[in-house]
């Protein structure tokens, strides 16, 4: 923007990257430790290894990943993750489109239930959902972490579709309808195609979200069979195993981790769109 | 557009339309339409015009059924529609931005009301590319909307109306995002479209140049009302209000402040500003209305063509000339007058007059009124004062 | 007739675009909520139905040391909002001051946000061990006085958590408020510079008073963090100890029901983190309405 020149603007610069090289410092050592901690042997390792091992091993990755179960957990976030995204991002799709373009009596109102709704929290109502799904039956079986996931992701993606679904011109539904475009015709072939942006963010944002959650597989995939990572993780950290041997453990966290990663190099614009659009309303 | 004939319905595709009674309250309590009857005959092409807000755009979407009425009817070939979907109404719309559908190629833009309609690929093929060849839009079949330019853009909007062969035709200012030149040819091609596909046509547009120009008749709209439905030559020579004479007309009419009184021989007189214009019995003959209105206020309409120019102090009304508009083979000449507008204020009279002869900005002149031309409206309702056909 | 007939037809096809969304949400949330609220009102446990009781889990709560011990570590927690809106703020207007390489910065502060809580909480378990990384590094620095069992002693427990809050936070703060300055009108901020104003006095007394509607967005967030999701946090860095020093609001009410199977006591503690969620939901609906959205 503005800098001021001569030495008072090479002080000022100074004094600028050196306070954000040492925020960025604060903010990627942890991860730095992880990943050096992951690669040293257990045997090496003397608890807290801060430069990376000259002798490195991918012992515990294989280890987490085929003796911890980390491999079925993966499998697990994985389908927890992409089902429940998919399921909220096509259910919120046409109760956006619906809200779009219907007018009918306390739309409004619901409207506003639905905004309201996105500040419920899981904790509040997990007591309940978990007395729910017991007598459904369901606790403990696919549906239901999917299903709880993807009711607490709905109303953050109807907001979401919703502001970007108004945002398009009324003329383009209104010479559908002339046209003769029933209503389906018009969310398949109009609503749908030209929302793609918000409908890849909504997707992305809702995964990233049901892939980090605790307390819902926690609570609702308790069968071992069912653990996803992170409950895996936190049933490993504090124990015994966790607290002896970490490069075990951080090896399992780098593994929790990747999928975001590779996920935010590949589509960073579409996440950080869905990030600030909630702010920006 | 191009040569080929397009295939027109058989005639008995397109209907006749009808606003009965139409009123229309937006919630917030904006009233656009106040009890608009329109008909439009079979074939025929109406044109709506008026300033921004007059209603006319709400009175199209009402025809196509994006618009509820609050109240009134709207019919399409004699049944009453007002309770049907716009899908359901089989007219087919041409918006202002065109509204085509981004995603989708030319090609589709084209059939995507056959495709709602379930017509047979086949058939929706041959329209498609009939209606393609018909407007030069062969080349652009593939394209996407982004990609064409304004012209093109609005020559698909048409296409994708004429390829539904609908019953009627609703245009909202389909020209006015086009440059001049081309909204002149367009305007023109319009025209000749309708005519060859015999199509009802309703057009709305706020250019009344336009409107004069394309319309079988015009409807003027003014205020949510319809002031005046009449052929193009019969809104200018015989406005129904002062709305319509100083709406109509480049330019259209001056309005003054009169008032009638008697005068010898069973004439009566008109004074105006610091002079008077007579209407002998002959004339008088033709306009009993006027002989009532006697003794009253009037506002007075002066044609641009409805007055000539003289030297100071020859009769007419005193003037001075304000400005002359060299218009070509024309010019334009505004003079202001004392003492001849509403509660005494100024006002002008423009006409038009051939080069030459006019007077020069500043020159002292004297307004002779032919008294023949001028219209006379009631001075409190606006309505003129009744005049017969003959012209 | 005929026209209402069609008129309920079509409203009831309309429907089915909402029906499914809504019935999930309703099962999800709706109807748990009201559930919730019922049995704080009960005594109900995992095995019996348990009948009214009034007020009396709330009395149970409010006599509590625990409960209080919770709310206080909630709130400490809270602490996290404005520090990381006046670090981010800082950060931003450093950012914009004109540095280059300021994307990198950008990128490396808002990393800390995208790992799952879970994954980052085992990771500082470590990096906050006695033995850990960080005393390391203290040791190391020579500051070996600082070292902590940043953890397990009671009174620095919570702390350490709101630095683990805090260092997690940062990122989305810095993500939200460089992406709304990058939207104000630049000629407000050349005026100021016309004007004779340093960078500073343009960045505090121009650009942030216009951020003012991110700036409550960020807050809301915090606060509903602060309230709503410290489970994982102390579920794995604490356990709630030591002695019990660490617990939060969420972390006693999942104590309460699948430890102790207390459902109305925990029922009455999620009802106060509700009042806490309905503070927010109103300021949404406040500011989506102002925002003509609705």
């Amino acid at each position: 923007m503005r800098r001021a020149s001569g030495w008072r603007g090479a002080l000022a610069a100074i004094a600028d990257h050196g306070f954000l090289l040492a925020l960025a410092a604060v903010c990627l050592l942890p991860l730095y430790v992880m990943l050096v901690a992951s690669f040293e042997r257990a045997t090496d390792f003397d608890g807290a290894a801060l430069l990376p091992s000259l002798s490195p091993t991918l012992e515990n990755y294989r280890a987490v990943w085929t003796e911890l179960g980390f491999d079925r957990m993966f499998v697990n976030s994985t389908v927890l993750s992409l089902s429940s995204a998919a399921i909220a991002t096509s259910l919120a799709a046409g109760a956006a489109f619906g809200f779009v373009r219907l007018r009918f009596a306390g739309r409004g109102l619901l409207l506003a239930g639905v905004i309201a709704t996105m500040a419920i929290p899981a904790i509040v109502v997990i007591v309940p959902l978990s007395v729910v799904m017991t007598e459904l039956g369901l606790v403990d079986r696919l549906p239901s972490a999917i299903l709880a996931e993807a009711g607490l992701l709905l109303p953050f993606a109807i907001f979401l579709l919703y502001t970007y679904m108004r945002d398009l011109p009324v003329e383009l539904f209104e010479a559908a309808e002339v046209d003769g475009a029933s209503r389906r015709r018009q969310f398949f072939e109009i609503a749908l195609p030209l929302a793609r942006p918000a409908l890849a963010t909504t997707f992305l944002v809702s995964a990233i979200y049901a892939w980090n959650d605790l307390l819902i597989p926690l609570v609702l995939w308790q069968a071992e069979a069912l653990t996803t990572l992170m409950v895996g993780l936190a049933l490993l950290g504090p124990s015994r195993a966790g607290t002896q041997n970490v490069p075990l453990l951080m090896a399992g966290a780098t593994i929790s981790i990747l999928p975001l990663a590779a996920a935010f190099a590949l589509a960073r614009r579409a996440i950080v769109r869905g990030l600030v659009e909630g702010g920006e309303r | 557009m191009g040569s080929s004939r397009v295939a027109s319905g058989d005639g008995s595709a397109v209907a006749s339309l009808a606003l009965t009674g139409a009123h229309k309250v937006f919630p917030g309590g904006t009233q656009a339409l106040r009890g608009v009857d329109l008909e439009v005959a079979d074939g025929e092409l109406m044109v709506l015009v008026g300033p921004s807000g007059c209603g006319k755009t709400t009175a199209l979407r009402a025809i196509a059924g994006l618009e509820p009425l609050t109240a009134g009817r709207v019919e399409i070939g004699g049944a009453d529609v007002s309770e049907l979907e716009p899908a359901a109404r089989d007219v087919a719309m041409v918006f202002q931005n065109y509204a085509l559908y981004p995603n989708m190629t030319v090609a589709r833009n084209l059939a995507f009301g056959l495709r709602a309609r379930r017509v047979a690929r086949e058939e929706r093929d041959r329209r498609v590319l009939e209606v393609a060849r018909a407007l030069e839009l062969e080349e652009l079949l593939d394209r996407r909307p982004r990609q064409l330019s304004g012209g093109q853009r609005q020559r698909v909007a048409m296409g994708r109306a004429i390829v539904r062969e609908p019953r009627a035709f609703l245009m909202d200012e389909p020209l006015s995002n086009l440059d001049a030149r081309l909204r002149v040819q367009t305007r023109g091609e319009i025209v000749r479209l309708q005519a060859r596909l015999g199509a009802t046509t309703v057009y709305v547009t706020h250019d009344q140049v336009e409107a004069l120009t394309m319309g079988s008749r015009v409807a003027v709209m003014d205020g949510g009302r319809i002031r005046q439905v009449d052929t193009p030559a019969g809104l200018y020579d015989r406005p129904a209000d002062t709305f319509v004479a100083g709406f109509v007309g480049s330019p259209p009419a001056s309005l003054l402040r009169g008032r009638l009184g008697p005068c010898a021989d069973g004439a009566i007189v008109c004074a105006v500003g610091d002079g008077a214009a007579t209407l002998g019995a002959p004339a008088l003959a033709a306009r009993p209305a006027l002989r009532a209105a006697v003794g009253r206020e009037v506002v007075v309409g002066v044609p641009a063509d409805g007055f000539t120019l003289g030297p100071p102090g020859g009769g007419g009304l005193s003037g001075t000339v304000a400005l002359a508009e060299l218009l070509g083979a024309e010019t334009l000449v505004h003079v202001e007058l004392t003492d001849a507008g509403q509660a005494g204020a100024r006002a002008t009279v423009v006409g038009r007059f051939g080069r030459g002869g006019a007077a020069a900005v500043g020159d002292p002149v004297s307004v002779v009124l032919d008294p023949e031309r001028l219209d006379f409206f009631d001075a409190e309702s606006g309505l003129a004062l009744e005049r017969p056909a003959v012209r | 007739m005929r026209a209402a007939a069609a008129a309920t037809a079509r409203a009831a096809r309309g429907a089915a675009w909402l029906a499914p969304a809504l019935a999930l949400v309703g099962l999800i949330l709706a109807y748990p909520l009201v559930r919730v609220v019922q049995w704080s009102f009960t005594d109900r446990t995992t095995f019996l139905d348990g009948e009214f009781v009034g007020v009396a889990n709330y009395r149970e709560l409010l006599s509590d040391t625990l409960f209080w011990t919770a709310l206080t570590n909630n709130l400490v927690l809270l602490l996290s909002v404005p520090a990381s809106i006046v670090v981010a703020l800082v950060v931003t207007g450093v950012l914009y001051r004109g540095l280059r390489g300021g994307r990198i910065y950008e990128l490396a502060v808002f990393v800390p946000f995208l790992p799952a809580v879970a994954s980052i909480a085992v990771v500082f378990l470590y990096v906050l061990g006695s033995d850990g990384p960080l005393n390391e590094l203290l040791r190391a620095a020579g500051a070996g006085g600082l070292a902590q069992p940043w953890l397990t002693e009671a009174d620095i427990a919570i702390w350490s958590v709101l630095g683990v809050v805090l260092w997690k936070r940062i990122g989305l703060t810095v993500l939200l408020f460089t992406a709304r300055m990058a939207s104000i009108d630049r000629s407000l901020l050349d005026a100021a510079a016309v004007d004779g104003a340093g960078w500073w006095r343009t960045y505090w007394q121009v650009a942030v008073p216009n951020m003012r509607g991110i700036v409550a967005f960020a807050a809301m967030l915090g606060f509903i963090e602060a309230f709503s999701w410290t489970f994982a946090y102390i579920v794995i860095l604490t356990r709630g100890g030591p002695d019990r020093a660490t617990f939060t609001l969420e972390y006693l009410l999942y104590r309460l029901q699948f430890d102790e199977q207390l459902v109305g006591l925990a029922s009455a503690v999620a009802v106060f983190l509700l009042a806490a969620a309905l503070t927010v939901a109103a300021y949404r609906v406040y500011s989506a309405r102002r925002e003509a959205l609705l």
